[in-house]
């Protein structure tokens, strides 16, 4: 429990220090904007008073100092001032308007790219428990909830801070009945408990009200994304019954809110103070105790509470919302820590010698048992390595560890040297891997060739392209090149996506190679050409090849079997295919297989490194 | 000013509309608030007078006490001014009140169904749509541009009472002085042309801010799905220099909508300056030379009602600039709502049994202009048939079966079911006796049994385990720690794609469909696993029409009908076998597959590479 409050007062100790930090980022601008600000709002309490002024002065002139020529040209030199005066404060206040912008939009600009950044280097650990539709809420509406904070949120606060502070000392100043003002204490001491609850009670609705609103973006993008799926299920009228829920839930946030903001009680104290104070004030009048010009100001200056006092209340929400974005944005922030702390400082050299797993084991935070359970491999230069193994059993995480996406037990080295000595950047360009579920970006058939070198020129483009067997389509296509592959690539066919992302890889020109399955949804005739191509790319190049066709296993050099987190069989295939029978499981039952040879099946489970 | 609209492009494909067409469906949303709208402008009329009455109040009070006399009547008389005083003032809060709970009331419910409808509308386009629209966009109409026009919205309740006031006070600035009302009442028409101008810079920079917010959405969303890529080619830098670049351009555009919309009020103030001063300096030069009537009090009365007078005005106008800007999302938002899906659902035809006939008669089709995927695409499959469709990648299998799932509209032929033509069918009824593995197998956030239920809501558990036995999943579930209420994450990335692929196997089985579609469904399966499945899905597929697409042939061998597709055409047709003989394009593939998974094949181009011992001496 005690731990629970430490902890909680470091993150709000980090947050305040956080968010101070990205306020007081451009301390110039803010000294303007406050002194801007602070010139506009007396300006306008300068205008009654200069009006008096000309009134009694120029106007009225009660002791006849003035003949009416005179009595003129100071009307005039009045005018003239007021004139001055508001072209001045115009000014200035376009001036604090534009700086107080500036502030703002900069501060969310400054904020964005940092969450950006921060969620782009989170482990996808992390990114595996968000979803996407939270963090683009955050990116854009909460953030900009904190944009509202600064502008108009704190010209707003500062607004009604002075003009209450100014009228509360022209209160005690100007008033000179003591049972008036004894009188109003219970009322002040109200008010000023009305709008601290009043402030106590947003906070929490602020935050809700946030989360809900992301809810609803998250319900959108999940919809949007299986939109085929909906379609093929007829799910529809299921799928707006499911969003409406969330939209209803979002409806109760703020109608609780609304009912808040109408049972706003300051204005409520502040009203009865008024009335109360004509109802005794004329009764001390009665019985002589306050002038009726007493009254009459008090009166007036109360009034002139009420347009801040209603004022506070947008300040407060604007307020709450800003603070509950920024809190929001703060706890993604820092809600994993960022991979780039994990990495050594050394550049990968690319490769020259062994990759050897040293008991390395796995495990995901929702899985049961270990992914991976004391893996040993050792893998040397330029060989290839086969790895299968029935659905599930931890090929595709194996090679998750060696680009280090995911922290592990024990040790992975590369020429002797723990990868996490490395450089992230640097570790991951050596790699080259085509992952199993393709994802393109939704650019151009060649953006999305480019993506991991971004200066390559159109011949090599043209090239890889070519080697990945992607180019006689590619060139079939209306646009070539230029093609919108859509979201994920969805306006391309499985196998067409398959070869991009070869060929985007090819690309890279990376010293070690990890093919996922990569040739599941082409035809055999395709594949055969693409096999020949990744058999002249991984010449003198480290690969590790996850695959269930035979053709692709026979040429490696190596074979590892794995099933149920373990390494079960290990060897060059035509051994296995003699001694191991969960080798020979991966074929199903359309191949026809040699005869097992009983003899010879005492595998060891563990390899390397003994 | 020009610098506002710099770089401001307007997409030309997106629809537009004119103010008048913004207002007219705006109205016809807000129509059914009526009562709301109508209480809390009654309240308003109220509260008006309120406002009013209590200074008149206040005054009576004041000339009553200037001439003191102690009767008792003269103090019930002060008493009742001072209690209804107080009466009114506390009325005043609760006009408040009111407008505000008829708002809470309002607003929340309108942007329920605005939601709901921008929503619907979504579910009734085809994929055609979602191919043109990315959905980081998509997302940012149903949240933000909605948003935004709620705001606006939620404004025009107070516009009444703004007009209202306006109209009293200046009835109480011409009753103290005609001359001098009409003379204040010029601005008026300045703050007209003002906001006549402004209409088009609010809507503008708005416009480019709502869009530029979107791109930051997709950017978002795209970086995300993107992130595993991303990580694994190392550019996350160049991808935060890309982000870099629409962050700018949402900076500029939101910094330039804000600017400009909030240089609005120091204009109003000093337009409310100048009027102040010409009010002074005309009425203060007739006080002075004794022309007409005015005086020094009359003066300083109507500069102090003066200042009220301007207040309304800048809140109508003001309104309006939010009105535009409201205006750019509700354009935004129209442009969903209004968009006519290709595939519309216009049929009437309910069809609760079907027997499962297909038929594509000269089908033309094209997913954009000028790039035919299919052309005079004709076939037929009888009910119970198990089709298998082969061919190289990009030949048109999934688009075949997209069309046959109404995915998108074909241009040309007709394709019927059961005989009947396909657009005459009511959507729903017939997507219900399909069940479609799709190629890129995509799952819900949320458990496994939830996504396997998701066709079937209501199926027993007793086809629930079987939908698991035969799919596989039964085995699957042995590695997750929660068996089936294990969460698979977003889009099912907690999963490997081979159970990714197995769940929605279970899914398309458990909707017990009479058409069973399967593209390429156990592709990133283990073959053992995958031959385990056919066995047992034989049984299930007797009765029912199948369309199987599989590269992996041993998958098709026993279908039925085996058709060999080329470039949108059927270039070969027959059962394995006959197929085979014929020795054509699918004798072919199937050597070229079936010599590749043989054990004794050795291919003719093995690289020559030292095979390395692969434990190195320790
Ligand atoms: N991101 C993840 N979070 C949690 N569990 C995961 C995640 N990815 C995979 N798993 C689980 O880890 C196990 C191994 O998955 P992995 O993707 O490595 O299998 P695989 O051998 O590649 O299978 P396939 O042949 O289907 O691709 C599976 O049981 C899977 O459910
Ligand atoms: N949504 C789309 N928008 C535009 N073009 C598309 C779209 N989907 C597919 N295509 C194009 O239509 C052609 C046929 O694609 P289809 O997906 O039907 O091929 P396929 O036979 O299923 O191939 P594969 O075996 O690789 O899955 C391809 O050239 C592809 O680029
Ligand atoms: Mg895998
Ligand atoms: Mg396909």
């Amino acid at each position: 429990m005690s731990h629970n409050v430490i902890g909680l007062q470091k993150t709000q100790k980090s947050f305040i220090r956080w968010f101070s930090g990205h306020l007081t980022a451009n301390p110039l601008v803010i000294g303007s904007v406050v002194i801007g600000t602070l010139i506009v709002i007396f300006s306008r309490l300068l205008i009654p008073i200069v009006l008096g002024k000309a009134i009694d002065m120029a106007i009225i002139d009660k002791d006849d100092l003035l003949s009416p020529t005179d009595q003129l040209s100071l009307l005039r030199d009045f005018v003239l001032f007021l004139l001055v005066l508001g072209v001045v404060r115009f000014f200035i206040a376009v001036l604090t308007t534009f700086a107080n912008d500036w502030l703002s939009w900069t501060a969310q600009k400054r904020i964005r790219e940092e969450f950006f950044n921060s969620m782009q280097n989170k482990p996808l650990k992390f990114h595996d428990s968000v979803r996407t539709g939270e963090l683009m809420a955050l990116a854009t509406n909460d953030l900009g909830q904190v944009g509202g904070l600064i502008s108009p949120g704190f010209g707003m606060i500062a607004d009604v801070f002075i003009s209450i502070i100014f009228s509360a000392l022209l209160v005690i100043g100007v008033l000179n009945s003591p049972e008036l003002l004894i009188l109003s204490i219970p009322f002040f001491i109200a008010y000023l408990w009305a709008v601290f609850s009043f402030n106590q009670k947003m906070a929490p609705i602020s935050h809700t009200f946030m989360r809900k609103w992301s809810a609803i973006a998250t319900a959108v993008q999940d919809n949007i994304t299986g939109a085929e799926v909906v379609r093929a299920f007829a799910e529809e009228s299921y799928e707006r019954q499911k969003f409406m829920k969330y939209v209803l839930d979002f409806r109760g946030a703020w109608y609780r809110q609304q009912i808040l903001q109408a049972r706003y009680f300051p204005t409520l104290i502040l009203f009865a103070a008024i009335g109360f104070s004509v109802l005794a004030g004329s009764f001390l009048i009665m019985f002589d105790r306050l002038t009726i010009g007493g009254l009459i100001s008090y009166n007036g200056l109360l009034i002139s509470l009420m347009v801040p006092t209603y004022v506070i209340s947008f300040a407060i929400q604007i307020f709450n919302a800003g603070l509950a974005g920024a809190r929001r944005i703060h706890e993604m922030e820092v809600r994993e820590e960022g991979e780039e702390n994990g990495q050594g400082d050394k550049e990968f050299p690319g490769i020259s010698g062994i990759i050897r797993f040293k008991d390395v084991s796995f495990k995901y935070p929702t899985s049961r048992k270990p992914v991976l359970d004391k893996i040993n491999l050792a893998v040397a230069p330029g060989q290839t390595i086969a790895i299968v193994g029935p659905t599930g059993s931890g090929k595709s995480s194996l090679t998750n560890l060696l680009l280090r996406l995911y922290d592990y037990e024990g040790e992975i080295t590369i020429d002797g040297i723990n990868i996490k000595e490395y450089s992230l950047e640097s570790l991951r360009k050596s790699f080259g891997r085509i992952e199993q579920d393709i994802y393109l970006f939704p650019r151009s058939i060649r953006e999305n060739i480019i993506f991991g070198a971004r200066n390559a020129s159109d011949v090599d483009v043209k090239q890889v392209a070519r080697l990945a067997q992607a180019h006689d389509f590619i060139m079939k296509l209306p646009k070539r090149y230029d093609t919108y592959v859509g979201e994920g690539g969805s306006q391309l066919s499985g196998g067409q996506r398959q070869r991009v992302a070869l060929a985007r890889t090819f690309l890279t020109n990376p010293s070690i190679l990890i093919f996922d399955d990569s040739t599941s949804s082409v035809d055999s005739r395709t594949e055969e050409k693409i096999v020949k191509a990744i058999n002249t790319v991984i010449q003198g190049r480290t690969t590790f090849v996850i695959t269930h066709r035979l053709s692709t296993i026979r040429q490696a050099d190596c074979v590892i079997v794995l099933k149920g987190g373990k390494i079960v069989a290990k060897g060059h295939h035509s051994k296995l295919i003699l001694t191991s029978p969960d080798y020979r499981r991966i074929f199903g039952k359309n191949v026809e297989l040699p005869p097992l040879e009983v003899s010879r099946t005492s595998i060891t489970p563990t390899f390397g490194g003994s | 000013m020009s610098w506002i609209f710099e770089g401001i492009d307007r997409k030309d494909e997106e629809r537009k509309y004119s103010d008048w067409e913004l207002i007219k469906r705006s109205i016809k949303r807000i129509a059914p608030y009526k009562r709301p709208m109508v209480i809390s402008s009654i309240t308003m009329v109220v509260a008006t007078f309120t406002s009013l009455l209590t200074p008149l109040i206040f005054a009576n009070i004041i000339d009553t006490l200037q001439n003191p006399q102690s009767t008792e009547i003269f103090f019930w008389i002060l008493l009742a001014g001072g209690i209804s005083y107080l009466f009114l003032s506390v009325l005043s809060w609760v006009n408040d009140y009111i407008i505000n709970i008829q708002s809470a009331k309002f607003v929340p419910d309108f942007m329920v169904n605005l939601r709901g409808d921008i929503f619907s509308a979504l579910q009734e386009q085809d994929m055609k749509f979602f191919d043109k629209h990315r959905s980081g966009r998509l997302n940012s109409r149903v949240s933000s541009d909605a948003s935004d026009y709620g705001v606006a919205v939620s404004i025009v309740m107070t516009i009444v009472g703004h007009f209202l006031v306006l109209i009293f006070i200046f009835i109480i600035l011409a009753l103290i002085n005609l001359p001098l009302a009409l003379i204040s009442a010029m601005v008026i028409p300045v703050l007209l042309v003002m906001s006549f101008l402004f209409r088009k810079i609010a809507r503008i920079t708005s416009m480019s801010f709502r869009r530029a917010h979107a791109s930051v959405n997709s950017s978002m969303a795209e970086s995300v799905n993107g992130i595993q890529v991303s990580k694994s080619f190392g550019v996350e830098t160049e991808v935060l220099n890309e982000f870099k670049e629409v962050n700018e351009r949402h900076f500029i555009a939101g910094f330039r909508r804000n600017v400009s919309m909030g240089m609005f009020f120091p204009f109003v103030d000093l337009l409310s300056a100048i009027g102040t001063m010409v009010i002074l300096g005309f009425g203060g030069q007739a006080a002075i030379s004794g022309i007409g009537i005015i005086t020094a009090g009359t003066l300083y009365v109507f500069l102090s009602y003066l200042a009220r007078f301007f207040f309304p005005i800048t809140q109508l106008v003001n309104f309006y600039a939010q009105l535009q800007a409201g205006f750019a999302g509700y354009e935004r938002i129209l442009q969903v709502i209004d968009a006519e899906p290709e595939v519309q659902d216009l049929g009437n035809i309910e069809i609760d049994q079907i027997k499962g006939q297909i038929e594509f008669r000269n089908v033309n089709f094209e997913y954009v202009s000028d790039a035919p995927v299919l052309k005079d695409f004709s076939l037929t499959v009888p009910p119970g048939e198990k089709l298998a469709i082969v061919g190289h990648t990009g030949a048109g299998k999934t688009s075949i079966i997209a069309l046959l799932a109404r995915f998108y509209e074909f241009q040309g032929g007709k394709i019927l079911i059961d005989e009947i033509p396909i657009r005459n069918i009511k959507l729903k009824s017939y997507r219900k006796h399909l069940g479609m593995v799709l190629q890129t197998p995509f799952l819900f956030n949320g458990t496994i049994e939830e996504n396997i239920a998701y066709g079937r809501k209501d199926a027993s558990d007793e086809d629930l385990q079987r939908a698991l036995k035969i799919s596989r999943v039964d085995e699957i579930l042995e590695y997750l720690k929660d068996g089936l209420q294990t969460q698979v994450g977003e889009g099912g990335c907690l999963l490997s794609t081979g159970q990714r692929q197995l769940v929605s196997f279970a899914r398309a089985l458990l909707a017990d469909p009479r058409i069973l579609i399967l593209d390429e469904a156990t592709s990133s399966v283990d073959a053992y696993t995958e031959s385990m499945i056919q066995e047992s899905l034989e049984q299930l597929m007797r009765g029912r029409t199948s369309i199987v697409i599989a590269h992996r042939l041993s998958t098709v061998k026993n279908a039925d009908r085996i058709i060999v597709l080329d470039q949108g055409k059927i270039i070969e047709e027959g059962t394995h076998e006959g197929l085979l003989r014929q020795g054509g394009e699918y004798a072919n593939l199937y050597n070229t597959y079936f010599k590749h998974q043989e054990v004794a094949w050795v291919p003719e181009e093995m690289p020559q590479q030292v095979v390395i011992e692969s434990t190195p001496p320790p």
